[in-house]
């Protein structure tokens, strides 16, 4: 007997992808559990307190948030295109999409950064130095924690999708299609909660 | 030669110029004076560009039974929870407490002669009890 791979024993090639997507989904659910809490933290100070709510939501900076979305959902896009490359075997393009993926992740974090300095200097964030009171600070720590956490998860994303855009680069590639679509379910998954946070924390009593 | 049915990339553009115009949309309504249906419009937009994301980026389109099922597990799961802590916050009222604000005019809450008189026994097993609200309701009225 050769010293063969376990996995490769495991299981045909097909299975061992759809285990794999199956696992990757399963992740994803805990991760939404893990972000429910927050989500349910959000609707009870908003509902507590919907005039403070509506108030903090007006002093997010709209603009960098839509455009931060933007980034984001184009990122999202890009990602898609390059797992269907890698699918066509067009593994250059793939990682030059990757590449220009995980610049835009960057620059959304660049972006949110920006935010949290001027949220900072306008003492937004809660604390005793808070120009808040009791709901709007409810709000912006709720703010600080989701986004913060979003932004953790972005994080680790750029980080595997660089890692795989290094990886795919050289004269013979570390990865098939069925891993990279793997780190496209995540950075998907990433993707949909800020569609979620963005109306939640920005778009909220603008019209008021 | 390949003989693709699609062009490549094309669904994933048409995928991204609808969720642009969904971002525009929810974010233009925002500034609609529509009320409560603000939210209603947010989240019905925000549910449409997720499904977008899930349906044609995340392949549930082509996945198999099993991971639909897990997605919908997943949402089914965060329903539950939700439910659930509702039926306590939901239940609670912020109250502020009575010994909240510090009262005028008295030093300390168990002075003799002053708060005794109305309110119940306040010492159980030596440890000093706070009168219910009630108690302090009927206290101020007498």
């Amino acid at each position: 007997m050769s010293a063969a791979r376990p996995l490769d024993t495991l299981a045909a090639p097909e299975q061992r992808a759809q285990a794999g997507t199956l696992g990757m989904w399963v992740f994803l659910a805990t991760e939404l559990m893990f972000f429910g809490p927050l989500f349910f933290g959000y609707w009870y100070g908003r509902l507590q307190f919907p005039d403070a709510f509506a108030a903090a939501s007006r002093e997010t900076d709209v603009v960098l948030g839509a455009a931060n979305t933007a980034l984001l959902l184009t990122s999202s896009a890009l990602m898609a295109a390059a797992v269907e490359a890698a699918q066509l075997g067009a593994r250059r393009i793939a990682v030059r999409l990757l590449g220009a993926t995980a610049a835009l992740g960057v620059v959304f974090l660049v972006v949110k950064g920006v935010e949290y300095h001027h949220e900072w200097q306008a003492g937004l964030f809660p604390g005793d130095a808070s120009v808040l009171v009791t709901g709007g600070r409810l709000f912006f720590l709720l703010y600080f924690a989701m986004t913060g956490v979003h932004a953790l998860h972005l994080v680790i994303g750029i980080t595997v999708v660089a890692a795989f855009a290094v990886a795919g680069a050289g004269a013979k590639p570390r990865w098939g299609p069925g891993q990279l679509g793997l780190v496209g379910l995540y950075w998907h998954f990433v993707d949909a909660l800020w569609i979620f946070l963005f109306p939640l924390l920005y778009l909220l009593g603008r019209s008021g | 030669m390949s003989a693709r049915k699609h062009r490549p990339y094309r669904r994933a553009l048409r995928v991204w110029i609808g969720l642009m115009l969904l971002l525009a949309a929810t974010t233009g309504s925002a500034w609609l004076p529509l009320g409560a249906w603000n939210s209603v419009v947010n989240l019905v937009i925000a549910a449409a560009k997720v499904l977008l994301v899930a349906v044609f980026f995340m392949h549930l389109r082509d996945a198999g039974g099993l991971v639909r099922l897990v997605a919908c597990v997943a949402l089914f799961m965060l329903v539950l929870l939700f439910s659930l802590a509702a039926s306590d916050y939901l239940n609670r009222h912020i109250d502020p407490a009575p010994w909240q604000p510090p009262r005028q005019g008295s030093s300390s809450f168990g002075e003799p002669g002053q708060l005794s008189l109305n309110v119940p026994q306040t010492v159980e097993h030596g440890v000093e009890v706070i009168p219910e609200p009630a108690a302090l309701a009927d206290f101020d009225c007498a």
